[in-house]
């Protein structure tokens, strides 16, 4: 069942419509004619000039935007849904809490600023998915990663194929790894070292394995002149070095140290 | 007297735009802003003037301004188009009503109904009696009432879009403009001018309808 629209709604309805006549002699049109009249009205030209200028400014400013409305309008969206979230959500005032809580507690992790325990738990941690944290108590402030084995002392870690049977042999380690740093620096007391390590009596028929490995070395490990002056007198005349052992001795040690052992 | 002439003034009747201008205007072009702009600024002025407005050519351009920063975003035909102009009008005047009441800064009431009206030269030669009368017509209505039968009469919004517009139901709506209709006639019928000059005023009701 309709309900019956009022008259006057009707006619007013067929008036907005322009259904009917504006000149129609109706109170209901002359109503909506003298309002109209009343109000409706152009501003003068003059201020009608002055606002159309305004408004191509703004429009000519708001063109740029216009380019890409679909990805504005998404990320005004996005933009307004993230900070309505966190302002007036509980769980969002919470997930902005934890964020905060965790981001100074990595930091101050990174930077070893946590107590003891926390710090070895963390680095543990962190350890674990490959990322270095350092831990109390660690000689460097950064962990590299799990403890390197202690470097042997005595004899370098050179492979010295030896030619016959050694009567001493010299306790190598031939599982140390190669990959020692070169000694791109030679230490202060590299002298010393080597003099002490080449009281060592030398395996017999060891100098001219020693130079042919020699000759594979590259050109950066080889920078030993200064050590073989000291070691290798090229002065015949110069006192032999302690003990009187053979030159090649004195090489051996040095390589020896340059090469991991004595260091 | 008003000549019957002026009854068919294109002014007096709701604004008819073009759908080419409106996607013209859409993509950019400059002239199809102020072609918009002298098509609807009167209108606009007129229902921000009818409702009490201040200051209505300043918010005229503010109204305008603010259609033309999101005209990009609009989506419709030319109907809708005048419809979302006169929803943004309408919303500008709140705000400006917040904010005056907020931060007063003119003592001075901005409607005085002692003042004739807008430009108006027929108007004015009749005295401004009818522009009085109906000023204080519409001031007798309720805010909601004025604003559903101004923005349907300047606008030419539906009932529909005058809900969307205001956040109302279409039943309220309905129900408001039936209230605003009898409470004018209420307002008008009473006046009798014996002029007879006047006497096409809708304020001298000669028949049971309004």
């Amino acid at each position: 069942m309709t309900r019956r629209q009022d008259p006057i709604d009707a006619r007013f309805e067929h008036l907005l419509r322009e259904q009917v006549a504006s000149s129609a002699p109706d109170p209901m049109s002359t109503l909506v004619r003298d309002l109209r009249r009343a109000y409706v009205a152009p501003f003068p030209m003059e201020t009608q000039n002055r606002q159309i200028a305004d408004m191509v400014i703004a429009g000519r400013q708001a063109a740029p935007t216009r380019r890409s409305p679909v990805r504005r309008r998404v990320d005004g969206v996005w933009y307004r849904f993230s900070q309505r979230f966190i302002a007036t959500s509980v769980v969002g005032k919470v997930i902005l809490a934890a964020s905060v809580a965790t981001a100074a507690t990595g930091g101050m992790a990174a930077t070893g600023h946590l107590p003891d325990p926390m710090q070895i738990a963390i680095s543990a941690a962190a350890s674990h998915v490959g990322v270095s944290i350092p831990a109390p108590g660690a000689p460097s402030s950064r962990v590299t990663g799990p403890p390197e084995p202690p470097v042997p002392q005595g004899p370098g870690p050179l492979q010295v194929p030896v030619a016959g049977p050694s009567p001493a042999p010299a306790p190598t380690t031939a599982a140390a790894p190669r990959s020692q740093p070169s000694p791109t620096a030679l230490p202060a007391d590299a002298c010393e070292q080597a003099r002490s390590a080449s009281q060592v009596p030398p395996p017999p028929g060891t100098q001219d394995d020693v130079l042919k490995s020699l000759q594979h070395m590259t050109d950066e490990q080889l920078e030993l002149d200064e050590l073989l002056q000291c070691l290798v007198p090229a002065d015949p005349a110069a006192p032999a070095p302690p003990g009187g052992g053979d030159p090649s001795a004195g090489l051996e040690g040095l390589l020896r140290i340059l090469l991991g052992g004595g260091r | 007297m008003i000549s019957e002439h002026s009854m068919d003034d294109d002014r007096f009747r709701i604004p008819a735009l073009d759908d080419d201008v409106l996607q013209e205007a859409i993509a950019g072009s400059e002239w199809a802003w102020i072609a918009l702009y002298r098509r609807l600024h009167p209108s606009v002025a007129g229902y921000l003037r009818a409702r009490g407005a201040a200051e209505p050519e300043d918010l005229t351009g503010e109204v305008f301004l603010q259609v033309i920063r999101s005209l990009p975003r609009f989506s419709g035909d030319a109907a809708g188009f005048r419809s979302w102009v006169f929803v943004i009008a309408h919303n500008k005047l709140n705000d400006d009503r917040r904010h005056r009441l907020r931060f007063p800064t003119d003592p001075v009431p901005s409607f005085d109904e002692s003042q004739p009206g807008p430009v108006n030269v027929e108007m004015e030669a009749l005295g401004n009696v009818g522009a009085v009368h109906l000023r204080r017509a519409i001031s007798k209505l309720t805010p909601d009432q004025a604003d559903v039968l101004l923005l349907r009469i300047f606008g030419g919004l539906s009932l529909k879009e005058v809900a969307a517009a205001l956040h109302k139901r279409l039943t309220a709506v309905k129900a408001l403009q039936h209230r605003g209709l009898a409470a004018l006639r209420k307002e008008l019928a009473p006046t009798r001018i014996s002029t007879e000059a006047q006497r096409n005023y809708i304020y001298e009701y000669k028949g049971p309808v309004i």
